[in-house]
């Protein structure tokens, strides 16, 4: 008599999308059925668990879903389901390595914005049920002496995505929000795989609701220099040195307008002072 | 066995009929705040840290009785992603303080792999074992008892050593878990299996029950597959009332998972058990002695 693992790993096995067809002792001892009946109910087990991960999947991507069409979809759905089993109980958890798969795909060759937009989608994902953002302390800001201001550390928002693609990634998506008449013209006037205007992607939180945002490459040098560490006064030098008319105060009135930054504190040597 | 039951945490959802929600109604329940008697959820719909999951189960949990249902524990199974998820399940307990947390009596899992689904059990010492090791733990890491729903079944295994009924009513008494009797997936095992639906129901202690589980089924060339995707199926309803009679009137839930309809055709749906339930009711409160009693594990 098999052990409840062995059973267990033998019907897992029996799951998968890739299952080898064909008469595996091992499987159809494990049940009462005939093996001609036991393969069909199995089949209908089978349908439902792939049939879930799809559907995670196709809920979970929803643009790529688009620009793909369903039926391309569902085969790169399917592809992906081979390769990657669900690690969590939780559907709402798989799909998350999409788009390094996308990445070796052939389909990246033929529309090579597409792990982009994978990425973009699981970071709105993330984001739309990342911890909620403390509001920024205006008031405890306006406390620190100007001199100590440059030193500041701001805290960005644990469910903020900044994501730099070649792709003009944030317009797809974009019109990819309208109503279906306004999306195809909206699509057309983007040529997807145009190199000329490079995209700097922030997911935001707003209300409930996850957006992704264009940001200029003066704020994508602010944030990153902001996302690796460096204090306000350094940020504002990577800022500058991408466009000289760079306004600090309006780009940090902004990200705290819209919840990207959360908070500030003093390094070390401010704490002594 | 250790026991969680009342009065630490005694079953609080309402003697009535109550209505699985899902995403497609939240915005609509929100705004209407509609005459439901309590909700149910998915527990892992809401294990996320913030944003509007959690915070629409707040205000729903303000206006009405709510239950948890999970639907990836892995009670059955010795995978090593319990562990993580039950600290997710416990995070969510312990913000929304429900009123009712149950989950399956199956298996999803082997060894890191989840599968999603809801597997059915062989019905051995070894399963029995294994799953009352992990209800303890949940319930220990919980403080509270849960519920555990018998799930509808495709296939026997050849070395089951015990009834599917004996096996549910094991795990409970050694557990000190309560049941969640779906009488659905009890409809759909026997027409699969061919057992007699209502020996099951028989072989269940009253007292072990908190709460039932009606959907609806569809038929698949010649065996029933659980789809949550229908209205309550007439042999059902009769099967209902057959458990309302045996086990007293006790908390119901309708649940649709998939096509999933208005919620008004839901409400429909909670109208029918709730005329079979007061029904009961009533005939519980002409004769007393007969009255369903509340889980006392």
């Amino acid at each position: 008599m098999p052990s409840l693992p062995e059973v267990q790993a033998v019907f897992g096995g029996a799951l998968r999308n890739d299952a080898a067809p064909g008469h595996t002792p091992a499987l159809w001892a494990l049940f009462t059925e005939p093996e001609a009946l036991a393969e069909r109910r199995l089949a209908a087990y089978r349908r439902n668990v792939i049939g879930n991960w799809r559907s995670a999947l196709a809920s979970s991507y929803p643009v790529l879903a688009q620009l793909l069409g369903a039926q391309r979809f569902r085969q790169l759905a399917d592809q992906y389901i081979a390769g990657y089993p669900s690690r969590s109980g939780d559907l709402n958890d798989y799909g998350g390595e999409l788009a390094a798969w996308l990445e070796a795909s052939s389909l990246s060759s033929e529309r090579p914005y597409l792990p982009d937009m994978a990425r973009l989608e699981w970071a709105l994902l993330v984001a739309y049920g990342a911890v909620d953002a403390a509001v920024f302390d205006l008031a405890a800001l306006a406390e620190i002496p100007s001199a100590l201001q440059p030193n500041l550390r701001l805290h960005i928002w644990a469910g903020a995505a900044f994501i730099e693609s070649p792709w003009p990634l944030v317009d797809i998506w974009q019109a990819h929000q309208l109503t279906e008449d306004e999306r195809d013209s909206a699509l057309a006037a983007i040529d997807a795989l145009s190199h000329s205007a490079p995209c700097r992607a922030l997911v935001v939180r707003s209300e409930g609701r996850v957006s992704a945002l264009a940001l200029t490459a003066s704020e994508a040098a602010f944030l990153r220099a902001l996302q690796s560490g460096q204090t306000l006064a350094e940020a504002i030098t990577a800022a500058l040195s991408e466009d000289p008319a760079f306004n600090p105060g309006a780009t940090l009135q902004a990200f705290i307008v819209q919840r990207t930054l959360t908070g500030f504190s003093m390094n070390e040597t401010d704490h002594r002072l | 066995m250790r026991s969680f039951s009342s009065p630490a945490t005694p079953i609080r959802l309402p003697l009535a009929a109550g209505i699985g929600l899902r995403a497609p109604h939240h915005a609509q329940v929100l705004a209407e705040r509609p005459a439901v008697a309590w909700w149910e959820v998915h527990s892992e719909n809401f294990f996320s840290a913030g944003g509007a999951p959690i915070e629409f189960l707040h205000r729903i949990r303000q206006s009405y009785p709510l239950s948890l249902h999970g639907v990836g524990l892995s009670l059955g199974a010795l995978d090593t992603l319990f562990e993580a998820h039950l600290e997710k399940l416990a995070a969510l307990v312990e913000r929304i303080e429900p009123a009712s947390v149950s989950e399956h009596l199956c298996w999803s899992s082997a060894g890191a792999r989840h599968f999603n689904d809801l597997l059915p059990l062989p019905y051995t010492k070894e399963a029995l074992e294994q799953a009352v090791a992990r209800i303890d733990c949940v319930q220990e890491r919980l403080q509270r008892s849960i519920l555990v729903e018998n799930v509808s079944s495709y296939l026997q295994f050849a070395d089951s050593m015990m009834s599917e009924w004996d096996f549910l009513v094991a795990v409970a008494r050694r557990s000190g878990c309560g049941i969640l009797l779906d009488i659905n997936n009890i409809y759909v095992s026997a027409c699969n299996h061919g057992f007699s639906a209502q020996s099951y129901i028989d072989a269940i202690p009253a007292d072990l029950v908190g709460e039932l589980h009606l959907a609806g089924f569809e038929a698949c060339e010649d065996f029933l597959i659980d789809t949550h995707g229908q209205p309550v199926h007439s042999p059902v309803w009769d099967l209902y009332e057959y458990a309302l009679d045996q086990l007293g009137a006790k908390p119901t839930l309708i649940e649709w998972d998939v096509d999933i309809p208005s919620l008004a055709v839901l409400q429909g749906e909670a109208a029918q058990a709730e005329r079979r339930l007061r029904a009961r009711m009533h005939v519980d409160s002409a004769s007393p002695q007969e009255s369903g009693h509340a889980l006392a594990a």
